[in-house]
Parts: C-alpha cells; structure tokens; sequence
C-alpha cells in the first residue's frame, strides 16, 4: 500500500479524499463518458478486456496529464491562470477543453456552497479547467496534493468504466474487476506526477485516440452523454 | 439530544442553505415516459406564455429529443428553451447531481434576462422519480390513464409527495378500459390533501386546471419571497 504511506495526509484528509472521490459527490461528471461514447460506437471498447485497455492507456496519457495539472492546484504555489494556460494548451481536443471547464464550472458550484467565499476561479472570473478546479476543491475540503491526484486518476478510471458499463450493458462484477486490476497504474500515475514543480513541467503526454474520441463524440446522434 | 451528527454548532450550514437571488419561480414536470410531459409543457407556454416570461429546461435521455420538439412547436422562442445531457440517466440529473440543470438555468437567465417561471421537464423516468428541492420550487409528477389505472395505488415518491399529481389523457379512459374513479380514489389514499387534476390535451385549453394551479403556487412563493 505505497500510496496510502505516501499519502500527505491522516484519517481525515483520507475522509476528504474518499468524500470528492465519491460518485455520488455533485460534481457534474455522471453526465460525461469522456469520449468512451465514440469508443463503444467504434467497436473499440466492446468488453471488460477492451476496457481495462482503453483506461490503461488513458490514464498514463491524458489523465497523468490532468493530475499533474490537479497537484500544482492543490499545492497552491502558482496562479490557477498559469496552471490553467498550461493545461488548455496541452489539450488539443476542443471537446475536451470544453467538458473540462464545463466540469471545472460544477465543482465551483458546488465549492461555492460547501466553502462560500472560496471556490477557486480564474482572474476573470471563469471556472478552472476541471482538474484545477479539483485540486483547489481538493485542498478546501482537507486533502494533499497526491491526494488531489488520486482523486483525479481513480474518478477517470471511474468515470470511463461507469460510461461504458451503462453503454453496453457490461456485468458490473466485470466492470469491479477491471477497475481493482486498475489499482496499481491509479496509483502509479498519481504518484509519478506528485513532484511536479511549475506549469511548465506539466506533461504533454496523450495519445491520438484520447482526443479524437471526445471529438467523434460529438458528431454520435443520438448520443447519451455530455462528452 | 445533541447526537455525534448534529450539525447545530456547523457555521457553515446557515450558507449552505440554497440561495434565493429573485430568479424565476421553478416547476419540476417528472413522470413515466410517453405519459405527456413535453405535451403538457407545450400547452401550459401556450396558455401562460402571453402573461409571463417563461423558460424551459428540458433533460432528455437522448440528446436534445424533447427541447427540439417544443422549438418546432414554437410555444416559446427557441433561445427559451435549453436541454441539459444527462448521461443515460435524467433521474440523476435532476436529483442527486443537480449542476448541469443549474447551469443551464444560470445560462437562460443571463442570455435572455429575468425569467418569471422555468419549467424543468424530466426526460421521463419511472415512478420513483423525484425532484431535488435545490434545483425547484414545486414539482409535478404526470401520469396517465393509458399506462393502466392501477398505476397511482403503487405509488412510489411521484405519486405520494408531488405537490401536484396530474392524469392525463382522460379521453382515452373509455378506449383502454380506464377507471377514472378508480384512480382518483387510489391518488387519494396515496396523497392524502394533497392535489390531483385530471386533464386532457386534445383541446388546447387542457392544460388549464394545472396552469390554474401553477398561477395559485406562483402567487403564494412571491408573497413568500417577497418578489
């Protein structure tokens, strides 16, 4: 249990953590497949061993990505307009941009009312993208950046899973399983981006799919999700 | 009395309550599919529309399904009439995670200025079905006489706390072998005080006893509010 030792944190920012990372949690994200949608559509994600891969790759790309963006946010060292800048030029995906800050918009809400006066937002006046918004909730609610980017590698692994489960009608026992094997890149991933210094050092990781398919998202009708 | 959950001495809890900033008055429409949500919103901009400024927030299970069908009816302007994605799963949407609906409605109310009644159709559901009180003001739960007369005795939170029941399509009553009396004696014992309107949407003034209704709730929430 690397992670958890190396979690910043006591009981009570591994309570924070557990609440954000929570489904339940209103942070807008049930609505989003994250691009999973055009995934089924295409075939390419057709069952619990297609999926295990699709997140595997994911998550070491685009997502690593994110938490790193998540653990700059938390840390607070640096303006979320420059955490922001960093991030927005790493996604190339205009539907990605998109969802995120749409996403980064209902974590504000949502902060507005738990910590009222503190919800993170750009000079102005917008939203953070949705990882930088979760870093700043994270630190509100008592977390640690690693914990910040946990959160953000295990709700990615949840969100993707949670979308294609609904699409196809997967056994949820199978769905469970490929989310436990996904435990150690989860970690892995969080953990790989914890030291991270500046924007600058954001990593550019991604890989074609993971932008194409918020893109070919869009053009599905009828599609069921938000992204 | 004081148990280890009370939140009395929560500072925070006195913010958290859900703001009221003089926007419109909300109506939730919930209800089975196909039992004539779209149809009775339709009817109720037709009937109320020349009076108030209405704006509706349609959450649909396939994309933009019920929002496109009220803009081809042009009961409203189109830019009036917002749809909120929701990801398989309207009953999320309008309940547990309620900031996709909000921001649509934060979006109508700043592109198109004060708006007197929003109403929020449900993308048609089942009969646990239920608005979060966060997201609006009082809630319609629309049966009707073509799903089976038996439908209001198993209740289920629409039937039983809906401010207003409504039962449509009493016209097809004779033709499905629908007890009217029936249904009303078991709404009754379902709802206690609670109202009940059986309506038909053949002719355009149907909808009347429910935007009598709506007028009487209207009233009562501006003298409470103060609007």
């Amino acid at each position: 249990m690397a992670a958890v030792d190396t979690i910043s944190g006591d009981t009570v920012s591994v309570s924070a953590l557990l609440m954000l990372a929570d489904g339940r949690f209103p942070d807008g994200s049930h609505a989003h497949s994250f691009g999973i949608e055009a995934a089924v559509a295409m075939g390419r994600v057709h069952d619990p061993d297609s999926l295990h891969r699709y997140i595997g790759v994911r998550l070491w790309t685009t997502t690593r990505t994110d938490a790193a963006a998540a653990v700059l946010a938390a840390r607070g060292d640096h303006a979320l307009d420059d955490i922001d800048s960093a991030l927005t030029l790493r996604q190339p995906s205009r539907a990605t941009r998109e969802a995120s800050r749409s996403l980064g918009r209902s974590l504000v809400r949502t902060a507005a009312r738990l910590w009222p006066g503190r919800e993170p937002r750009l000079t102005d006046g917008r939203p953070p993208l949705q990882p930088i918004a979760l870093g700043a909730v994270a630190t509100l609610a008592g977390c640690g950046p690693l914990e910040a980017a946990l959160c953000t590698t295990h709700a990615a692994a949840a969100s993707l899973s949670g979308a294609a489960l609904r699409l196809l009608g997967l056994d949820p026992f199978a769905v469970a399983g490929v989310l436990a094997d996904l435990r150690a890149p989860v970690a892995e991933v969080a953990e790989s981006v914890q030291h991270i210094a500046t924007p600058a050092d954001l990593p550019s990781s991604s890989t074609p799919l993971a932008e194409l398919d918020p893109e070919l998202q869009r053009t599905i009708e009828p599609r069921l999700f938000g992204s | 009395m004081h148990g280890p959950f009370h939140t009395h001495h929560n500072e925070g809890a006195e913010h958290r309550k859900r703001p009221r900033d003089g926007g419109a008055f909300r109506v939730g429409i919930g209800g089975p599919v196909g039992t004539g949500k779209t149809a009775l919103v339709a009817a109720l901009c037709g009937l109320l529309a020349d009076d108030l400024r209405i704006g509706v927030v349609t959450n649909d299970i396939y994309t933009t399904e019920d929002a496109d069908t009220l803009r081809r009816q042009g009961v409203l302007p189109a830019e009036r009439i917002a749809a909120v994605q929701t990801g398989c799963c309207p009953h999320t949407a309008i309940r547990d995670d309620i900031t996709a609906n909000l921001d649509a409605i934060e979006d109508l109310e700043q592109r198109e200025g004060p708006i007197d009644l929003l109403l929020l159709e449900s993308g048609g559901d089942n009969l646990t079905l239920t608005f979060s009180t966060g997201l609006i003001d009082v809630q319609l739960f629309v049966l009707d006489v073509a799903g089976g007369d038996k439908v209001p005795r198993k209740g289920g939170p629409g039937v039983t706390r809906s401010d207003l029941l409504v039962i449509n399509k009493t016209d097809l009553a004779p033709l499905v072998g629908a007890d009217l009396e029936v249904m009303a004696r078991d709404s009754a014992a379902q709802r206690g005080d609670l109202p009940v309107r059986f309506i038909s949407l053949v002719e355009p003034t149907g909808a009347e006893p429910v935007a009598a209704w709506i007028l009487d709730r209207l009233a009562s929430w501006r003298a409470d509010v103060g609007a």
